[in-house]
């Protein structure tokens, strides 16, 4: 890569998601749960899925994951991840239920190395001082 | 995924209009293609394009003064589900489970009555869970059913006679030209990609993320 390539673009924390990226910098997995049910929420949101009105915690995940889909990605979606491809992008299914996009890391980008179903663990990625993404690997 | 692939570009080369008019491609070229995405071949993936298309939709009565006559609408239903991919329920049922089922009975007819099928296709995975949500065929029976190139020209079973997003053109928003080839094939104006006897069509579009979904049924004037 050039000094001059695009750089990659990071996400852009929220008010609503800002407890999601401070955990993230910590090495910790947050999600929000709502109070009178119990169900958990990903992505983070202003107001709770579960309950009309219901108010949300925040919560600290296992990290326990499975594999509900992933792709290998040759061509990226923006010139920043030139330097990152092959790579693998996931749905992971957490233990406590929601769904959340990642990539997984720590296994060779090959086919034959995942397969839908297997356990996951959360490891964190340092892609800037001001950015940690939360990312998966074979358990 | 590779039928798909095949059988869209054939009918692309009957489409002089067709971005790949002029180049075949076969089941070897779309396996010996690089990968864009695991599993996704480059001929997987639609074309990136410029174009445009328009209709004009009028009353019946007006229609019958229109130079070609008019292509009655049937049946329409639209519908939207999750915005990010990673929030959908299930990755093989898109909205087209429900506006595949409403249009039709709106239209009062079955699947076994549809002469072709304009499905939009982003990308060949599009058409295989476009045709199951609709209910041509159970879930996880697409590959079955668009086998041996039934979906290609002289197929029992037309897909996409234009060619499609994938080898005609799609210029970031392709639904409409599911229609407009619907509509064409519905007024015999195709020549030699024309289907016989061609009366009834359902046009599907899909858009966002598998996100949204609107299925309309024409039928011929």
């Amino acid at each position: 890569m050039t000094t001059d390539a695009p750089a990659r673009p990071e996400p852009v924390s929220q008010p609503e998601s800002d407890h999601y990226w401070d955990g993230a910098r910590n090495g910790e997995l947050w999600l929000q749960r709502d109070k009178a049910t119990g169900e958990y929420q990903f992505y983070p949101r202003a107001f709770s899925l579960a309950t009309p009105g219901g108010e949300l915690e925040w919560v600290k995940a296992s990290g326990n994951a499975t594999l509900h889909t992933f792709g290998i990605v040759h061509v990226p979606p923006h010139p920043g991840f030139m330097g990152e491809i092959p790579y693998i992008t996931a749905i992971v299914e957490l233990e406590e239920g929601p769904k959340m996009a990642a990539n997984i890391v720590g296994v060779d980008p090959e086919p034959e190395n995942l397969s839908i179903g297997m356990a996951l663990k959360v490891v964190f990625t340092k892609i800037s001082d001001d950015c940690t993404l939360p990312n998966f690997t074979p358990a | 995924m590779a039928n798909i692939a095949v059988s869209t570009r054939k009918w692309a080369n009957m489409n002089e209009k067709a971005y790949f008019y002029d180049r075949p491609a076969t089941f070897n070229d779309y396996h010996e293609s690089r990968w864009i995405v695991w599993p996704f071949h480059l001929l997987d993936c639609c074309l990136v394009t410029d174009a445009g298309a328009a209709i004009v939709v009028t009353t019946a009565e007006r229609a019958k003064d229109c130079a070609k006559g008019g292509v009655k609408i049937l049946g329409a239903a639209e519908g939207h589900d999750h915005s990010m991919i990673s929030q959908m329920p299930d990755l093989t049922r898109a909205f087209g489970r429900n506006t595949g089922q409403q249009a039709l009975d709106m239209a009062g007819v079955s699947h076994s009555d549809l002469d072709l099928m304009m499905i939009y296709d982003s990308f060949t995975y599009t058409v295989l869970v476009s045709l199951e949500n609709l209910g041509f065929c159970g879930p996880g029976e697409g590959p079955d059913l668009v086998s041996n190139q039934r979906t290609a020209p002289g197929g029992d079973f037309p897909v996409n006679t234009s060619g499609g997003g994938l080898s005609y053109t799609h210029p970031g928003m392709y639904g409409i030209f599911t229609v407009v080839e619907a509509v064409r094939q519905l007024r015999g104006e195709t020549g030699d990609r024309q289907l016989d006897d061609c009366d009834l069509a359902v046009a599907h579009g899909t858009g966002g993320y598998l996100s949204s979904t609107g299925t309309v049924i024409l039928a011929a004037p």
